[in-house]
Formats: structure tokens, sequence, C-alpha cells
């Protein structure tokens, strides 16, 4: 047939085999043989494009399909039935021999489904034996989801220095940039002017200032900071300070060659101001804000215009 | 000249001073306990370590040793790499508290520091 589209086709062929064989009349026969050999065999060449293709074989055996054009969708379907219905008779030999064989080429599921039953109606003795042998076979043996996650974490910090002359003399940080929560120093360069130490009371709004000559040489501003500072039992030694810790800043002095005047001037703003904010203007013109920790600062006399006295100042620079 | 970079690992500050006063000192720091019975024996327990204490005594002037006072309050907590005039690389803590630093004339300030650490180079 000669045509270019087709939209239905359907080749169907029933083929009955019929052996009968009647009794000759006697009481009894021993040896009697039925039986039918049938092979159909389905063959459809495919030439032009299908959108459904079911060859099928109610009777088993051969679906064989030769593709030329593309299929869409295929479906290949064998049903086998095997009936086997021997009667009364006084020994039964039942076999069923069904071998299914699939090959799958873009689909990653194969499933086989194979039910046998066999049900011996009647008979003395019952033996019932069922030999099954599935075999899948699929390109990717397994197939693993693997759920995989690094996670991985990069710092970069930078720091530079210039090797130029007066670097170990001046004021010159090389600060760069970095990613902890440690705050960086500042680079603002210090200016230091001069003044003549002054102590006002109070801080806010004082109404007493002491002016003081400038403290000799040799005074101190020390830094003091609450750090822990152990060493494991394996020898490690681990040193940590949190950001709100306390800090401590404390400027000793001392003042020589002082009148009585001043010296007892000094005594008597120390006894106002006891344990209160005070202001401090030092020699750098730097202003200071805190409090004097030494009470009991003593003044030496040791002679006309020599009285010296000492104190100590812990506050912060505002 | 020493050079003072912080915090280890991730350095992102470097502080040039010059090289520290005659005198300065390296002392190891080891422990031992020592226990002595009543019949007079002992018995000593040794705590041995790898770490160096590094004392050293600098002359600064003014303006660096605002920069130094600067670089204490930022990194009196965090592990530091020093190079020191022998150029020899420690990874230290500043581990003296206070800090002093003491106005020894117009143009000078004399600071002692002391690291704590390990040698790496």
């Amino acid at each position: 047939m000669a045509s270019t589209a087709v939209f239905a086709r359907s080749i169907f062929a029933r083929m009955v085999f019929a052996s009968v064989q009647e009794g000759a009349g006697g009481s009894s026969e021993f040896d009697r043989a039925l039986s039918n050999a049938l092979g159909l065999v389905d063959t459809v060449d495919v030439t032009f494009s299908v959108r459904n293709l079911n060859p099928s074989s109610a009777l088993e055996l051969t679906d064989s399909v030769a593709f030329t054009l593309p299929v869409k969708n295929e479906s290949v379907l064998d049903t086998l039935a095997l009936v086997q219905v021997p009667g009364i008779i006084w020994d039964i030999e039942i076999t069923d021999t069904l071998a299914l064989e699939d090959q799958g080429y873009n689909s990653y599921v194969l499933e086989d489904t194979l039910s046998l039953s066999q049900v011996v109606v009647i008979a003395k003795g019952r033996d019932l034996e069922h030999v099954l042998q599935l075999e899948s076979e699929v390109a990717y043996n397994v197939i693993l989801q693997r759920s995989l996650s690094n996670v991985l974490n990069l710092e970069q910090a930078l720091t530079y220095e210039i090797d130029r002359p007066g670097v170990e003399c001046q004021f010159s940080p090389f600060v760069g940039s970095g990613v902890g929560d440690t705050e960086l120093p500042d680079t603002t360069a210090p200016v230091f002017g001069t003044a003549t130490l002054t102590l006002t009371y109070p801080y806010v709004t004082p109404t007493t200032t002491l002016v003081l000559r400038n403290p000799d040489f040799g005074n101190q501003h020390n830094f003091e900071f609450v750090r822990i500072n152990q060493v494991t039992r394996g020898g490690t030694q681990v040193v940590f300070s949190d950001p709100n810790w306390g800090k401590t800043e404390t400027i000793s002095v001392t003042i020589k060659a002082l009148t009585e005047a001043e010296a007892e001037a000094f005594h008597t703003f120390l006894g106002n101001s006891l344990g209160t904010e005070i202001g401090l203007l030092d020699w750098y013109n730097r202003q200071w804000r805190g409090i004097i920790t030494t009470p009991d600062a003593e003044i030496t006399d040791l002679g006309n215009c020599r009285r010296t006295i000492t104190f100590e100042f812990e506050g912060e620079e505002v | 000249m020493i050079r003072l970079r912080a915090p280890v690992p991730n350095l992102e500050t470097t502080s040039i001073l010059p090289s520290p006063q005659l005198g300065d000192v390296k002392n190891r720091r080891h422990e031992i306990g020592i226990f002595r019975a009543i019949d007079g024996t002992k018995r000593t327990f040794v705590k041995s370590n790898t770490r160096r204490l590094l004392t050293y005594d600098f002359s600064l002037s003014p303006g660096k040793a605002e920069e130094l006072k600067r670089f204490i309050r930022s990194y009196y907590g965090s592990k530091i790499e020093l190079r020191n005039h022998l150029d020899e690389i420690w990874h230290v803590y500043m581990v003296n508290n206070p800090f002093p630093f003491a106005d020894e004339g117009a143009e000078s300030v004399s600071v002692q520091l002391q690291f704590e650490g390990t040698q790496v180079s």
C-alpha cells in the first residue's frame, strides 16, 4: 500500500489450532499425545513517523520493531497465558517456562513483573515449584546523590611599611586594613603644644583653678589593661582581653621648687576635690578628665621655695 | 631597628621602633617545683616550654612614643610579630602591665617593653 499518511492501521490475525482426539470406545488407553505447537511473529516495519505503536501478540512471542525514523511513544506488551488443564488423571506434571527480557536504552526504570500461579485442582500429591529468574541490566549500575558542602572562610589583611629616613624617630604608623574587631590605631599625627600644668575643679563648670609649675623630667604615663595571661597544660600561652574590659591610664608627676603658698593651695585643692572628677591640662596642652588617686599626697619641705609634691592622676584624655 | 606588626596572622599594622638600649634581656620561661621530704630528699617537677621573655628598653621621641601608645592600645591583647635588632622573627605578646612611659627629656620618652613568645625564624 503506497500512502504518505496512515491514521489507523490494524493487522489482526487469528489462528486457532484445534486438535481433537476422540476416544476409540475402549475401557482404557495408556498412550495418547495431544500437542499444539504455535509460533506467532509480529513484525512491524516503520517507514513513516508513528505516534503510537503498540505491537502485541495475544499469544507470545517475539515483537520486533525496526526503526528508520523516530518513534515518539512505544509500548511493547507481551501477554502470555499458558493454561494447561489436564483434567482428572493420575500423574500430573505441569511445566511453565517463561523468559522475560527487557532492554531499556533511554529509560532508567526497568521493571519485570512476573506472576506464576500453578493450581492443581484435584490430585493425590501436591508438589508445586516455582523457578523464577529475573535479570535487569542497566548501563548505570549505581547512581549516588551526594550532598557536599564546603565552608571556606577567606580573610585578608593588609599592612605595609615605607623605608624612609626618620621612620624610627617620627610618628609614622603604617596602618592597613584587617578583618578583626580590633580598633585600628589612629593615624592622626599628634600635636604637642606647650602649656602649664593646670588643675580645675569640678570638671564640669569648674569653680576652682590651680596652676602649678610643670613637673620635672621623670613623670610617667602608665597604661594598664585587664588581661588574661595564662599557660595551658600543654604549655600554650593564651592572652585574651575583651575590648570592653577596663583600661587605666595613670599620670604620675613630681613637681619641685614650689613655694609654701603653692604647696598649701595644692593641699586645699586636693581636700576639696577628693574623689571627684577634676580637669588636668598637661604640659603638652592636652586636656584630661579624671581623679587624683593619692589622697595622701605628701609635701616635702626642702627649704624656702623648695617644696616638692608628688601625686597620681587617673583618667582619660578628652 | 625593631619592627612590630599585628595582629598575627592577619597583619594590618606596622610600627617601626629604634633599636633598644644596651642591656636587653632574654629569659627562658621554664618552671620547676622542688619538694623536700622530711628526710632531706628532693623531688623536682619541671614545666618546660619554648617561650622566651624579651625585655627591651627604648628611648623614643614624643611622636614615636605616641605611635607606640596607640599600637599598644589596639593590640595589647593580640599576638604580634616582632623582628628585633638581630633580625630574628618572634611571635610574642606584650606582657608587661602597666606600660610605663616616662619623660626623660624634652625629646626623650623612655619605656620598657616585655615580650613573651617564641622565635619563628
